[in-house]
């Protein structure tokens, strides 16, 4: 249960540092450009997870050219002899759970970025801010809402993942969906298997719940200003 | 040596990658201190000339010059304008204080400086007591108040302001026309207001220029422009105009002699016209006199067709013989009210020949 909260955890928050840049390059693109980037990045929905899970696979696997690269780099970096490899392990699951969840981020900041209204930017820039200022003190502040939202919606499955972690974890690398399937499938421990799937039920209830009050209080507390 | 001017646009070409030319070869000089307007139809350009002055678009050619230095390059950060954007943009996330602050905090001013220059900003704006709320509890008049008070505490050299007035009711944008200039007085730097409302920039700006497709049509004082103007475009934008499009017959000095589609008409030109040049008549409705007892030089008949009152003055629209409707204002004073015709009543309508305006075509 902690791990998969710790794997999900890490996931999302990958997921919004590669998200956020993202969107923003197809938020300002041309307007021609955007439905071609657009579609670009919800074109793995096409496909099965698990062929994509597969192919993602035979991408990283240790005889893969993306590995031996990955290979040489750590080897020349740290010295070791010995390379842990891109899957079957810890990094495999998140670099997995990453790539199938970066749409789910992706789409909820893309919509706010296009929605934002550009004169707050500009507004900011003309006042003196940088860039930088710009976007942590503008830009950021203006997309919480989509950034909570995509947060959210990348965590939940995040955390149940089944087919991901299975197939690009190592052994050890036991996140709740997979310790489900084991009990309920190979030991046969239906109440066991039971227990863990509303623990993870009330542990999404639990997310939401926390969602709506930070948004309520966020609410009450514009208004108490008044 | 004259010294040069304090703002310049030179020969500022704008080309959208769309291909839209919104600016077209410009060249503007401002003085410092200056009121000054640009005002022109929707989409005439006017948005993009004061953006590409705060350094938020970039020209395609020309170069743009702020006290002596060409500062075509500057990023908008560096530029010591500011500017109140058409929408106001004031940041909804942050309460009316930390807004007027955000420039502050950026230059780096102490805490307590900082504080002070707040409290007098709001001060100017007459929003002191609303520093802690945020801008969905303010109206649209507050909520431009605080853009305005949030770019000057910067102290900038120029003013940039996009239609400030164009969201207000027709009541609280009377009174923010005389709060802008009051406060133009007050701080004592450049204005540059964009408007399509050109009561609006004949009241408040000491000069304006107007703008028709990208280019400038005319710049001058608001007396030069509506009393002067140099085309028919500029004649019609600002104000209401009775247009006599004919041909010169004869001149005389400044008095020349046209003949239009509903009779001859002399009037004074202030430029050289000769005989056979076609020119347009154009009388201002305010200018024309309804059934006068002792007729001007200028006379038409018609019928009148339509009235419609509008308080202070009523206007009359007359058909002539040749189908073409002449507006007339008719003052709503005692005697104004006795000269209303009603309608379908036949009516005379002369001017004097000082009164008319010459545009060659
Ligand atoms: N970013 C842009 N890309 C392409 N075309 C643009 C862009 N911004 C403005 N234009 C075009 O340039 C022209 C001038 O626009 P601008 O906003 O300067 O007009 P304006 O005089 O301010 O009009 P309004 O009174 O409606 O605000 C318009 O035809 C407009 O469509
Ligand atoms: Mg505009």
């Amino acid at each position: 249960m902690g791990y998969s909260l710790w794997i999900a955890l890490l996931t999302t928050l990958i997921c919004l540092v590669i998200a956020y840049p993202v969107a923003l390059v197809v938020a300002f693109a041309a307007p021609k450009w955007r439905p071609l980037l657009l579609l670009l990045v919800i074109l793995p929905f096409w496909t099965n997870l698990l062929v994509r899970t597969y192919a993602l696979k035979s991408v990283l696997g240790s005889s893969s050219p993306l590995s031996q690269l990955a290979e040489g780099i750590y080897k020349s970096v740290t010295g070791s002899e010995t390379f842990p490899g891109l899957i079957l392990n810890d990094l495999g699951v998140i670099i997995g759970l990453v790539y199938v969840h970066l749409p789910f981020m992706v789409l909820p900041l893309y919509t706010a970025l296009e929605k934002l209204d550009r004169s707050y930017l500009e507004a900011s820039l003309d006042l003196g801010a940088s860039q930088w200022r710009t976007f942590f003190q503008v830009m950021v502040p203006l997309t919480l809402p989509a950034i909570i939202a995509g947060c959210i919606i990348t965590f939940i499955p995040a955390f149940g993942a089944l087919v991901t972690p299975a197939l690009l974890g190592g052994t050890d690398s036991l996140m709740i969906g997979s310790l489900i399937e084991d009990q309920i499938k190979r030991a046969n421990n239906w109440p066991l298997g039971s227990a863990l799937s509303m623990l993870l039920v009330y542990a999404t209830f639990l997310i939401l719940a926390l969602q709506s009050w930070l948004s309520e209080r966020r609410a009450r507390r514009t208004e108490l200003r008044a | 040596m004259t010294e040069p001017p304090f703002i310049s646009f030179k020969n500022i070409v704008k080309e959208f990658p769309n291909g839209t030319r919104a600016v077209d070869n410009v060249s503007l000089d401002i003085g410092n201190n200056e009121f000054f307007a640009l005002l022109g139809p929707s989409g005439c350009g006017k948005t993009t000339l004061l953006r590409m002055l705060s350094g938020l678009e970039i020209p395609t050619s020309g170069a743009i010059w702020l006290g002596g230095q060409d500062i075509t390059d500057w990023p908008a950060q560096q530029r010591p304008l500011n500017m109140v954007f058409q929408s106001y943009a004031v940041f909804p996330h942050m309460s009316v204080g930390d807004n007027v602050a955000y420039g502050l905090k950026i230059e780096g001013c102490p805490q307590a400086e900082r504080k002070a220059r707040v409290e007098q900003a709001l001060a100017q704006v007459q929003l002191a007591d609303k520093i802690d709320r945020m801008p969905h509890q303010l109206s649209g008049g507050q909520r431009q108040r605080v853009a305005l008070a949030r770019a000057l505490i910067l102290r900038p050299k120029v003013l940039l302001l996009d239609e400030p007035l164009s969201a207000l009711d027709k009541r609280l944008r009377e009174d923010m026309q005389l709060g802008l200039i009051h406060l133009r007085n007050e701080v004592g730097i450049t204005f540059i207001m964009v408007t399509h409302d050109q009561e609006e920039a004949m009241s408040m700006a000491s000069r304006l220029a107007v703008m028709d497709k990208g280019r400038i049509a005319q710049i001058g004082t608001p007396k030069q422009l509506y009393e002067y103007p140099g085309s028919r475009f500029v004649a019609d934008f600002l104000g209401s105009i009775n247009f006599f499009p004919g041909k010169v017959v004869s001149t005389e000095g400044k008095t020349v002699t046209v003949d239009t589609d509903v009779g001859r008409f002399i009037n004074e030109a202030d430029f050289a016209a000769t005989a056979g040049q076609s020119v347009t008549v154009g009388v201002r409705p305010e200018m024309l006199d309804l059934d006068d007892a002792t007729p001007d030089v200028n006379r038409l008949e018609g019928t009148a067709q339509e009235t419609a009152y509008f308080g202070d003055y009523n206007l009359c629209l007359v058909r002539l013989a040749n189908g073409q409707s002449i507006k007339v204002f008719v003052e709503n004073d005692s005697e104004g009210r006795a000269r209303l015709p009603q309608i379908g009543q036949a009516v005379k309508i002369s001017w004097s020949a000082t009164c008319g305006i010459l545009l060659p075509d």
